[in-house]
């Protein structure tokens, strides 16, 4: 039984733990990685950053971050099948390594893409059209100050779909940022510069030295650019803690009223092993042991069952959502710092049952009157 | 006067449950190799003075040499120690621990006395084969009959060579047969030298005892068909 308590245990909260450092991951990837990165530099005013590449291999070189891209903006609408929809359409730099969206179907934007488009899971649902369909992608281009159009300052373009992109991008939509920007007229143009930190805990660090050596701009860590992000990360980290420690107590208690009901049920055997000239201590050692031995197993026995368990979690993940994918990320500190706690709460468990075990009185014990 | 010198010495000792005296002003010798009787109605107080004498409870008053050493001037640790070495325990059930073979129930006063698990398992082994339990040895104390388990309680119960075996009603519980195997263990324990104090109700227990000890409420009585009775109050 105790056993099984202890497994139970431990085979439930390693893959709990795993889940959420897997969702606190795949929170930071979607908004981070895969969003508008680690520190988003804007222009102080206007809406437009000149010298964007200049500014962005500046950027680069900073210690710790491991890529500046420019990103270009625009309001749009995007209509199909007899449907419309407005938006704001992103020009992103196809072969940079990161990109502010994660694609789920189709293929991505080439270098030179001047007619191929990413449309964002809810914007295809809502026009009803699917990778490889055909929409027309109206831009407003007079926002740029440059522009003098006739046409009511819209440029219109037919499009091709080549991908799909969900959860974070699902409303929005992505072209190359040189066509963007050369129907803009400025190929250097960027409505923000989007910096990926190689550790998102370095975003404020980061973010410091780009307002010093970018003084025309401003730069904002996620912390403080995304504070619901910031909040929510904060949030699983704080349910984990709690999550882990209910998890400890919910073994370390019904493992305490197992061994104490065990020695309550051995009290006539620790009254024959004090007559045999068992010492309190040697009866306390024996019972503590016993906790220990039947801990480990446990834990062994646990530990099985959560790799398992985690196995198949990355198989078949609890949350899939428009590319939002919530698979165990299982660490090896985790699980040692979760076997070292239950066999800990375990011996702590069953300290009193063996404390009261070598209190017992023998002679009572052994007159039955006990 | 013996020449042997006493195991056991019990002055004045007296035990009190609350306003109850349970044992009252009870004194009386045990010389090595002596088998003594202790009898008595339920609740006299035989179990009670047992306990006392195996240092497993503690006398109100009185003393109790075991050896010559006052047990009221010892340590805890050291009546710990004296349990283990010196004195020898049999209950009337549920003596074995169940989930251990019986030469491991046998072995284990030895191998926590010396700590060689090796040579208590043969020490173990060869008292089996002296009570005729050696085709036992591995079996768990579980199976085995009530004759059986106190048979190998009486092993356990010398393996260390006590110099007072204790005994509270060990045929108590069995048939005939089985109380006389039982009976023919513990008459082997005094021939070693040891002294034997046994409980029990059975008046052909108390007969094959070189001397009776009767209790009556708390006391213990003088026997008048018992001239070698050495008992006083």
């Amino acid at each position: 039984m105790m056993i099984a308590a202890v497994a139970v245990g431990i085979g439930f909260e390693v893959p709990a733990v795993a889940n959420l450092r897997g969702y606190h991951a795949e929170l930071l990837a979607q908004a981070l990685d895969s969003g508008s990165g680690d520190v988003r530099v804007h222009p102080w005013r206007g809406s437009f950053i000149r010298d964007a590449d200049a500014l962005a291999l500046r950027l680069g070189q900073i210690p710790g971050v491991a890529e500046a891209s420019p990103v270009l903006g625009a309001p749009a609408s995007i209509s199909g099948h007899g449907h419309a929809v407005s938006l704001g359409i992103l020009g992103i730099n196809p072969s940079a390594t990161y990109q502010p969206y994660r694609l789920t179907a189709g293929h991505p934007l080439g270098d030179r893409d001047r007619d191929g488009i990413l449309l964002g899971y809810s914007i295809a649902q809502a026009l009803e059209v699917a990778v490889g369909d055909q929409v027309e992608l109206r831009v407003m281009l007079s926002t740029y100050p440059r522009l003098l159009l006739d046409d009511g300052g819209y440029g219109v373009y037919t499009m091709i779909i080549r991908g799909l992109v969900g959860f974070s991008a699902s409303n929005s939509a992505f072209v190359t940022r040189s066509f963007l920007a050369a129907e803009l007229g400025d190929d250097d143009a960027a409505s923000m510069l989007i910096v990926h930190a190689r550790d998102h805990e370095a975003a404020s660090a980061i973010a410091a030295i780009a307002t010093r050596i970018a003084p025309g701009v401003e730069s904002r860590g996620w912390m403080e650019d995304s504070s619901y992000l910031h909040s929510s990360v904060q949030a699983v980290d704080t349910l984990g803690a709690v999550s882990w420690l209910l998890g400890i107590l919910a073994v370390g208690i019904p493992v305490m009223a197992l061994l104490y009901v065990n020695t309550l049920n051995r009290r006539r055997q620790i009254g024959l092993l004090s007559a045999m000239g068992f010492s309190r201590g040697d009866l306390f050692l024996t019972f503590l042991l016993q906790a220990l031995i039947l801990g480990a197993a446990g834990v062994l026995v646990g530990t099985l069952i959560a790799l398992g368990l985690v196995r198949y979690l990355i198989a078949h993940p609890i949350f899939d959502w428009q590319g939002f994918v919530v698979r165990p990320v299982l660490a090896l500190s985790d699980v040692a710092r979760t076997a070292a706690a239950i066999l800990a709460s375990t011996i702590a468990a069953g300290s009193y049952p063996a404390w009261r075990a070598a209190r017992v009185d023998p002679s009572r014990i052994l007159r039955g009157i006990e | 006067m013996s020449l042997v010198p006493p195991v056991l010495v019990v002055e004045g000792l007296v035990r009190r449950y609350g306003d109850r005296v349970i044992v009252n002003r009870v004194a009386f010798t045990i010389a090595a190799g002596e088998m003594v009787s202790l009898m008595g109605a339920s609740g006299c107080g035989k179990t009670t003075l047992l306990h006392m004498l195996g240092t497993l409870d503690r006398p109100d008053e009185g003393r109790i040499l075991v050896e010559g050493r006052d047990v009221a001037r010892l340590s805890a640790a050291e009546r710990t120690l004296l349990r283990r070495e010196r004195l020898g325990f049999v209950f009337q059930q549920s003596n074995l621990l169940p989930e251990l073979s019986t030469r491991e129930n046998v072995a284990l006063p030895a191998w926590r006395n010396t700590g060689h698990r090796q040579q208590s398992l043969a020490r173990a082994d060869a008292l089996l084969k002296r009570f005729g339990l050696d085709r036992r040895a591995d079996a768990q104390g579980h199976v085995l009959s009530l004759g059986e388990a106190q048979r190998v309680a009486v092993a356990r119960a010398i393996i260390n060579e006590p110099r007072l075996v204790l005994a509270d009603e060990p045929t108590g519980s069995l048939d005939s047969d089985a109380a006389h195997a039982v009976l023919d263990a513990l008459s082997e324990i005094c021939l070693t030298g040891a002294a034997l104090l046994v409980v029990t109700h059975d008046p052909s227990v108390a007969a094959r005892c070189t001397r009776r000890l009767t209790m009556r409420d708390g006391q213990i009585q003088l026997d008048p068909d018992q001239p070698r009775i050495a008992a006083v109050i």
